[in-house]
Formats: structure tokens, sequence, C-alpha cells
């Protein structure tokens, strides 16, 4: 895991690996700060600003699937909506595939596409073909080149049967599929993801998830921003992430850097039989740096958290020792890192790291 | 042109999902129409003298001003609404996302509303024939483009309105002002002449009493184009005045709008 800091790229940050689709360089963006009606008369022409992206820099590989992490109006959808063109940045300079998104503006819409967790931006009242249909137009597609275009959209959206369907009679899941189709009409190159399935309940997020790993890895290849809450997201879908905190990109890295940097390669193992002295020796021969029963207990199970230096090699050997000592282990896994906790552990390192870059 | 065809076609299939709502509007025509018709009727001893040089028939005077205040309304809330909708709901940001130029996405976002209207008010005119209003085809011919311009006064005005509320997210009474002032001091239902002195300079300012007076002179009273080229070319110069404020102003708002980070508001 690496810290952003100010343009240019600071020398701690990960620099891209290979050619890049979108460069930030020093992105500010300042919005007004809507004032009470008192605020307004005292002072009618002051305006208050809040700063939503403070210098922010970073880079995104082409075809990486890279996430955005932070709190809420840490300046994810604004970053996204900078890219996308619908908000003008106050300072700096941003690029996708080498268009500027404030000089060619028209050049960027036409090698990006945006998906918002909206599914009012879509026209319920007619089918998802013709809803395609209507986007396939404005993308200048016509005729048989058209048809065969929505099909494979549909198709890759896994909607064949149901694009004859009014969108008003699909579930909020089938709605996201057909925003994702919409966006892939054009074959973008870039694909922007902001919280796809912030509506979405468990189950079709786990789908999504499962469709959108097939589409971006196999089928569309196209570079992927996505903004999420969702740990399940940022660690099953990313190639890297980035956390984001009032406006400034505090660290990037892969999601197995920020896992085993937060969990310090602590796991979790249910144990029986003679475990204390098993677990003295492994210690004792520096397999285990740690060993500490927790007060879970499921029978004659114990639980323990053990912390493994060396990761899933060690872990492995860890399972060997206890098994040759008689120890039976019924479970051993890695302690499951959320968002918050990475948000939590990268904020709170912040203000060293940044000092130090 | 393709595009906003396509655009088109898609609010034609939304509107006519809504079968009940297709088949009341063309029934009220006949309803709005009807009042209108006894009290021109009963007004017509008056007023015939007055509309002498409109054709003289008050009934076909007041059924052009019917069919003209039907095609501003739309021409000035037709691109108004769809930016606010549009603009509410995330449809806008997601259309731009296409590239598609901003002209073409707010023409073709108000364009069905125009088709539609022109097709309500074609029945209208045939309403009014059935009830005895004499139309000069000829005139008609040469009455659209005149129409057609003060159309484009109001999408102008239209284009005002819709950059008031990007930048302001309001447009308070000023769609209500424009319609209220071109109703009541712009000859829809009254000759301008009738109007009291200390309010009459105010119909000078008014595109409708150019457009209205020389339509009517051309379709009830089949008179030459050259009887109204003084008013077209007014109308014509106001038209052109308002277009060029319009888009000047949607620019600069539509600017503002992604300065301020308002263009996807929802």
């Amino acid at each position: 895991m690496t810290i952003a800091a100010d343009m240019p790229l600071p020398s701690g940050l990960q620099p891209a690996a290979g050619p890049t689709a979108i460069v930030c360089r020093g992105l500010v963006k300042s919005f007004p700060v809507r004032r009470t009606w008192s605020q307004a008369i005292r002072r009618p022409f002051h305006t208050e600003w809040q700063l939503v992206t403070d210098h922010l820099t970073c880079d995104v590989v082409q075809g990486e699937l890279f996430g955005l992490l932070g709190p809420n109006g840490a300046g994810k959808t604004t970053l996204m909506r900078m890219l996308a063109t619908t908000v003008l940045p106050d300072k700096g300079t941003a690029t996708v595939h080498g268009a500027d998104v404030v000089r060619d503006a028209r050049a960027v819409r036409g090698m990006i596409a945006s998906v918002v967790a909206n599914e009012r931006a879509l026209l319920w009242r007619i089918s998802a073909s013709d809803n395609l249909r209507y986007f396939a137009a404005l993308l200048g597609l016509r005729g048989a080149a058209r048809t065969a275009r929505i099909n494979e959209v549909l198709e890759l959206v896994e909607m064949t049967d149901t694009g004859h369907k009014m969108v008003g009679e699909f579930s909020s899941g089938m709605r996201q599929r057909l925003l994702i189709a919409r966006a892939l009409l054009g074959t973008p190159r870039v694909l922007l993801l902001d919280e796809p399935t912030r509506s979405l309940d468990p189950v079709s997020a786990r789908q999504f998830r499962r469709f959108m790993t097939r589409l971006v890895r196999e089928q569309a290849r196209c570079t992927v921003l996505l903004a999420t809450h969702s740990t399940d997201e940022a660690m099953e879908l990313c190639d890297r992430i980035g956390v984001l905190d009032r406006g400034r990109l505090l660290a990037v890295g892969r999601p197995s850097d920020f896992s085993a940097d937060l969990t310090r390669d602590t796991f979790r193992a249910w144990l029986t039989g003679d475990v204390m002295p098993a677990l003295r020796q492994l210690i004792e021969r520096g397999v285990l740096s740690d060993a500490t029963e927790l007060p879970g207990r499921d029978g004659a199970w114990r639980e323990f958290s053990l912390v493994v230096p060396g990761g899933h090699e060690s872990a492995a050997e860890v399972v060997r020792a206890l098994v040759q000592s008689n120890v039976d282990v019924a479970r051993i896994e890695r302690i499951p890192v959320s968002v918050a906790d990475i948000i939590e552990r990268v904020l709170a390192q912040q203000p060293a790291r940044v000092a130090r870059v | 042109m393709y595009k906003i065809a396509e655009m088109v076609r898609a609010s034609f299939v939304i509107a006519k999902s809504y079968k009940i709502n297709l088949i009341f509007s063309i029934i009220a025509l006949f309803f709005t129409t009807i009042p209108f018709y006894f009290a021109a009727h009963a007004l017509q001893p008056t007023m015939g003298k007055v509309v002498q040089q409109q054709g003289g028939d008050f009934f076909g005077f007041v059924l052009l001003g019917l069919i003209a205040i039907s095609l501003l309304t739309t021409s000035l809330t037709g691109v108004y609404n769809s930016v606010s909708g549009s603009v509410t709901s995330g449809w806008l940001e997601a259309q731009m996302g296409t590239s598609t130029s901003i002209p073409v996405l707010l023409v073709g976002m108000a364009a069905y509303d125009f088709i539609w209207t022109l097709v309500r008010v074609s029945i209208l005119l045939i309403y009014g024939r059935i009830l005895g209003v004499h139309v000069h085809w000829a005139g008609l011919l040469l009455g659209a483009p005149v129409l057609f311009l003060l159309c484009i006064a109001y999408f102008g005005l239209g284009l005002v309105l819709a950059s008031m509320f990007l930048a302001f997210r309001t447009i308070g009474p000023a769609q209500s002002v424009i319609m209220m002032g071109s109703t009541l001091l712009g000859g829809v239902y009254y000759p301008t002449e009738i109007i009291p002195g200390w309010i009459h300079w105010l119909s000078v300012v008014i595109p409708t009493t150019y457009g209205l007076r020389a339509v009517r002179q051309l379709v009830l009273n089949g008179s030459p184009l050259i009887a109204v080229v003084p008013d077209v070319l007014i109308m014509g110069a106001i038209a052109a005045i308002s277009l060029g404020i319009g888009a000047l102003t949607f620019r600069t708002a539509f600017n503002y709008s992604r300065q301020r980070g308002t263009l996807s508001q929802y």
C-alpha cells in the first residue's frame, strides 16, 4: 500500500504499471455551501465554499478495475462526474486516453460511459430494447448494426428473454443490468460505476459482482473506475483500490496489500484437542508470533486468534504442525477486512505517512 | 435528424402507453372549443367590425388565437419541462454520455410535445371548419411559416426559462407572466386595438401581436403575403433575437451549472 499526496505524482505513490487510461493531476473542486436565510441576509454577497477534491492526483491503468473507497463526502462521485464532464474542475487536469475533460469534453464523452445506481435515468414506460434503441441512436448506431449491438449487450447482461418487457416491470437488479447494458452500447473504453449495487439486495449484489467479473475480465475488457462502499466489491473485483478522504487520495494499493496490512497476518482458527502445548511449540519455533484464545466456543471447538507471519504458506505449515500434534482443525481463515477498517486504518496512518512523503 | 426522430419515436411509444390520456386529450379539444364558439357568436355583432381586416368572423379569430396559444405554450414550456425533468431524474446526465450535442438533445427532448401539439391544433382547425370557420387554405400554407417563426420566438424564451432553472433551480412566476402577458396583451382572444391606451404600448413588444395579426390576415382574410410583410419582418427579427439570447443564456447557464455541480442534482 502506498500513500498519495499532491501533484505531480508523488514519489510515494505506486506508479501505474502500464499505459494509463485515466490521468488526474492536482484536481481541485469546490462547491458553494448552501446558506440559511439569516446568513444570506447578514452577508448577501458572501459565498462559502466546500473543498470536495483537494489536489487529487491518480492514474488508472488501461484495462484495470480501480476501486475508489472513502466515507460519504470524500469526493468519489465528484471525481466521477469530472471525468464524465458533467462537473468542471476548478484547477488541475484530468485526461481520459489523452483527451482533456475540459477542452475535449465531447471526445471524452465518446470514450466514457457512466453508470450511476439511479433507476430513474431509464424510460420506464417502454421496453428495455426500446431504451437501448434510444441510446443507440444517440450514439449514432443505425439499422442492422444497431439491432446487432442491442442484441449483443442484452446477451451480455443476460436479458435477451426480457428485452421486450417494459422497464417498469423490472426488479432493481434487472434495471441495474439494463443501465450497464446501456453503458456498454457504445463500446466504451472507460466505464465509471458509482456504487452500482447500492440499491440491490445481498443476493442480487453477489450476482451482479459475478456478472461484472465475467463482463469486465472476459468480455468488455474496458477500464473500470468503481466507487463503492462494499468490501466484497472492492476485494473481489478490483485490481487496485484507492482510499479517498476529504478530496485527497490517501492510499493506493492492491486489495491484498490492504488486507494483509490491516489484519497483520491474523488468522482465526477453530481447534480442539491438546491445543495449548502445540501452540506454545509453534511460537517457540517462530512459525506463530502470537496465539490468543477468544471467548467464542462451539461445543468442543475453541476459537483462537493466531498471528502467522508469512501469510497463507505459513498458515498451511501451522495446520500441518497442529494436525501432527493431534490437534483437530475445523477451520482456519484470515480475519476478513471491511471497507470501514481500510478507511479507518488509512485515515489513522495518514498524517505520519503524508509527512514522510 | 435521425437522432431527433428516434427521440420522438420513444416519446410517442411512451405517450401511447397512456391510452386514456391520449383519448381524453383529443376529446377535450372539442369541449374546449364549444364555449368559445357560443361566446364568439354572441359577441359577433360587436366584434365582427373590429376584426374586419382579419376576416370579420370573430369565432375564426378566437380559434386561431387558441391554436397559436397552444403552439406557443408548448414552444415555451417544452424545453424547460424537458430540462427540469431530465436534470432531476439524471436523464440529461445519461444522455450527455452519448456525446450528442446539447442543441440536438434539447430539440429532441422537446420535439414530440411540439409535434403532438401540431396534431391537436390540426384537429382544432378541423373542428373550426365543421363549426363554420372559413379558412383560406392557400393562406394557411403561407401562415404556417409565420406561426413557426412565432414558435421560434417562444422557444428562445423557453431556453431562457430552462437557463433560469439550471442556474437557480426555479423559474418563479416567469412562465405564467410570459403566457399571461401574451394572452392578455398579444391579441389572442381580442384584437390589440381594443386594449386601453395606457397599457397598449406593452402589446408592441409582444411577438404574438405581430405574428397572430399576420396569420389571421393570411388564413381568415385571404390577404396576399405582401400585405403582412412588415409584421413578418418584425416577427422574424424578434424570433432571431429571442433565439440568439436564449442560446447564449442557455450556454452560459449550462457551463455555470457544470461549474456549480448542479447539472445532475437529484
